[in-house]
């Protein structure tokens, strides 16, 4: 059995206004007052389960990227490049779970994380994270954080939430991995010889494939860092981010999940017919 | 203290292009795969939302790892364009069905690998490349599902299912056994030379037959598809279909592409009489567009 | 034989339930030139060449699909859909669904009058629904008007300027072309022997031409009661709020 580090992020101290925002909103017990990006249906599936919005939380980081160099004829992944697109969203998500710790929020639902390209600043970027910090009704926080202590985060609406805690699952944490590739340029003989011809190009193949596996066994290893038994939602984006065309980024995200104890059985599936479609 | 970062681990790459080549799966992805059959305590990865994952969980389905395969084509479009007689691209239509195949068989390979009886909510993408325009890539990305209490199949099976639907064609007396594909490519040089400004209306026989053709050929490519897998029937069929007609020195040039992709599926022996649906009255209100 | 069909797993659940089979996807289309009418400037006025051309393709997509369906020895067909593609200067009208046979041998009841497969626009799960609410549906009915909309004389510019004012000609003109299309789809249905329509829909486009051309087009689904006492008809509905969006 294989010994994985437990995760830890390095506390983000959080600017004057956001301080100044959080303390407003804790206010003396019985008069919290809330902001959240909930539609109602939400609001009351979150309350369903249990929760309380505690207020909108968010954090951001502009980093700068710059370019690494490399061999036009490489197929290879940019580890400087792919360590610093994740290092800044890494700081993104500590400065949102320091907000909701400031809160004292057992959890953070509805994450969106965004990254954005000013026109002011070229090699910059943004990376902001934003989501509904949410406490347990009960004061339980223990059940219901992560292993770690930290609040839960999870990229699922209110509905899913609701949904994940019926089938007996509770969320643990947003997990990613990424991976930057560049891909290799053909040399004019490669061209040259396929002309014409359609065959797979192995190369390629390989190439892309190993770009989105290595995203994939990033995510997989964050879930494993945080004691997680599954992951739900995964997706695997691909964005070039204004580099050169031959620089993709492959970014997969979802949310771990752990096993809990149920107190009801979980629904069973019913066939039914909305009569309005 | 920084997060640990998972550095790529190195593999002989010389052996996995050769895998690659022979239309196997790249050794990252057999390791990725290995590990987690042989880890005691493997993190299970899945791109099903928590209601799927009710349905599955409370239907004997197990989410075991999020598969995919991939194919990166070259496509020599050029071929097409010197044709002067009209007909079948065929070249290009193999070059096409090659690629999905081979996306699709090394998703299949990743499934079978991890003992997987089936793979649901497969998302089929195709695209080019910015940066090599004769290049094209079919990915397919989809979950793999093992039964609860079902010895492990000798292959796993492909299909374009959400888990709740796998479920219903279960209850429904069915059972998937592969996504069927079926595709063609036409191409007519003289195609109904009508002029833009011609004041007559009226039908474009070449066209008309054309596209028919077109359209036979892809259907009678995905039965045979399907019958080759014993298929009673192919539900949830998508249809794409791209013509455009382009004028050139006086001629119309039309071209056709289409492709048709569903879920092939056997009758169960065993299959009861399927659940009545309760018809219910929603009350839910339609969405409220913040600006409309 | 396999079946296919675009049917979703609901869609053919509950087909499959109301008593009938998918047999296969089937299609017809037409590729056609559209020419061009002269119309008159300052005159609201039918175009009444390019709506027959609209008719007849339309119905000639429809009858290919129809005998491609009858060839199958098909019922009917359900979930079919017209659409029109624009290329170039030509277009192509194309009429898919799919075709559906009884389960129970009494198909022959369910045709049209002509003994042809019937046809609807409705999902699986409208057909459905309506199958177990005791209706049948004959055929698919539409309607088109294709009318071209007066350009304003000068005077008649220079009298509304900077005034709030209906624009009665515009009204009528535009309420006159919606009512041709609508009438021309019930004077189809009734041709089909349905006794009422479901689902009409009436939409606009305008397909490339000049911007004061317009072409309406109505479709619906000519039902009719299912005159069988034995006929098994829904339970009464349940209440429900669905938690997922």
């Amino acid at each position: 059995m294989a010994n994985y580090p437990p995760r830890q992020r390095q506390q983000q101290p959080l600017p004057q206004h956001a301080i100044e925002r959080i303390q407003n909103m804790r206010g003396p017990q019985g008069q919290r007052f809330f902001t959240s990006d909930f539609s109602v249906k939400e609001f009351l599936l979150v309350r369903e389960s249990g929760f309380e919005p505690a207020g909108l939380v968010m954090g951001s980081s502009i980093y700068h990227v710059g370019m690494q160099g490399v061999a036009r004829t490489q197929n290879i992944e940019l580890t400087v490049l792919t360590q610093a697109m994740y290092h800044a969203r890494e700081l993104a998500m500590a400065r949102m779970e320091e907000e909701a710790a400031a809160l004292g929020a057992d959890g953070i639902i509805g994450v969106r994380l965004n990254v954005k390209q000013h026109t002011w600043g070229e090699s910059l970027l943004e990376f902001v994270v934003l989501g509904t910090a949410v406490y347990a009704r009960d004061g339980q926080s223990q059940k219901w954080r992560a292993p770690s202590g930290r609040a839960f985060t999870s990229d699922l609406s209110g509905q899913d939430f609701w949904m994940l805690l019926k089938s007996g699952y509770r969320p643990v944490s947003l997990v990613m991995g990424n991976c930057v590739y560049h891909v290799a340029h053909q040399s004019l003989g490669q061209w040259f010889s396929s002309v014409g011809q359609n065959m797979e190009q192995p190369q390629f193949t390989q190439a892309l494939y190993d770009a989105r596996e290595l995203a994939m066994e990033r995510l997989q290893y964050e879930a494993q860092c945080d004691g997680a038994a599954g992951v739900v939602g995964a997706e695997i984006h691909e964005r070039s981010h204004g580099w050169d065309s031959h620089v993709i980024e492959f970014f997969a995200v979802g949310t771990s999940v752990l096993p809990m104890q149920l107190t009801e059985a979980p629904p069973t599936p019913q066939l039914v017919m909305s009569v309005d479609s | 203290m920084p997060h640990p970062f998972l550095p790529d681990r190195p593999v002989d790459e010389a052996a996995s292009r050769a895998i690659v080549d022979a239309g196997g799966i790249p050794l990252r992805a057999q390791r990725r795969i290995h590990e987690m059959n042989t880890s005691g305590h493997a993190v299970w990865t899945s791109t099903l939302s928590p209601s799927e994952l009710v349905v599955a969980s409370q239907t004997g389905i197990e989410s075991i790892s999020q598969v995919m395969g991939s194919s990166v084509y070259h496509v020599g479009f050029s071929g097409m364009t010197r044709t002067w007689t009209s007909g079948e691209l065929t070249g290009l239509t193999h070059a096409y069905a090659d690629a999905r195949s081979r996306a699709l068989s090394r998703m299949q390979q990743e499934a079978t690998m991890m003992r997987a009886h089936a793979v649901v909510d497969v998302r089929f993408e195709g695209r080019g490349y910015d940066w090599a325009s004769d290049l094209i890539e079919f990915t397919a990305i989809g979950t793999a599902v093992r039964l609860r209490g079902q010895p492990p199949p000798q292959q796993a099976v492909l299909t374009l299912l959400k888990t709740d639907e796998l479920w219903k064609l279960h209850h429904a007396g069915y059972w998937p056994v592969a996504i069927a594909i079926g595709n063609c490519f036409w191409f007519d040089p003289h195609c109904d030379c009508t002029s833009e400004t011609s004041i007559f209306s009226g039908e474009l026989p070449m066209h008309t037959i054309a596209s028919q053709t077109t359209r036979d050929l892809a259907v009678h490519r995905f039965r045979e598809f399907a019958g080759h897998f014993g298929a009673h029937g192919v539900v949830g069929v998508q249809v794409e279909r791209k013509a455009h007609d382009h004028e050139h020195e006086g001629h119309t040039r039309f071209q056709i592409e289409l492709v048709m992709m569903g879920t092939a599926v056997v009758r169960r022996h065993d299959a009861g009489e399927p659940p009545r649906p309760k018809l219910i009255v929603d009350l839910r209100d339609p969405p409220i567009p913040f600006i409309a | 034989m396999a079946f296919t069909s675009d049917l979703s797993i609901d869609e053919l659940l509950l087909v499959e339930e109301a008593g009938f089979e998918p047999i296969e996807l089937v299609m017809g289309s037409t590729y056609t030139h559209i020419g061009w009418q002269w119309a008159p400037w300052s005159t609201n006025t039918e175009m009444t060449q390019i709506s027959q051309l609209m008719i007849y393709a339309r119905q000639t997509a429809m009858q290919r699909l129809v005998a491609h369906a009858a060839q199958l020895g098909a019922d009917g067909v359900v979930g079919m859909r017209l659409d029109m593609h624009r290329s170039g200067h030509n277009t192509e009208f194309t009429a898919i669904g799919t075709a559906v046979r009884r389960r129970t041998g009494d198909g022959a009841k369910w045709r049209d009058r002509h003994g042809l497969p019937f046809t609807c626009d409705l999902s699986g799960v409208d057909f459905w629904a309506l199958v177990r609410g005791g209706f049948r549906p004959v055929s698919l009915a539409h309607g088109v008007c294709v009318y071209h909309v007066a350009h304003q004389s000068l005077g008649q510019w220079f009298s509304s300027i900077g005034a709030n004012m209906e624009q009665p000609q515009f009204t009528q003109a535009l309420y006159d072309a919606r009512e041709l299309a609508m009438e021309r789809m019930q004077a189809e249905a009734a041709r089909s022997g349905g006794t009422g329509i479901v689902g009409v829909q009436v939409r606009e486009g305008s397909h490339g031409w000049e911007s004061h051309v317009i072409e309406f087009v109505a479709v619906g689904t000519a039902i009719v009661p299912i005159a069988d006492a034995t006929h098994e008809v829904h339970d009464a509905p349940e209440l429900a709020i669905f938690a997922q969006d």
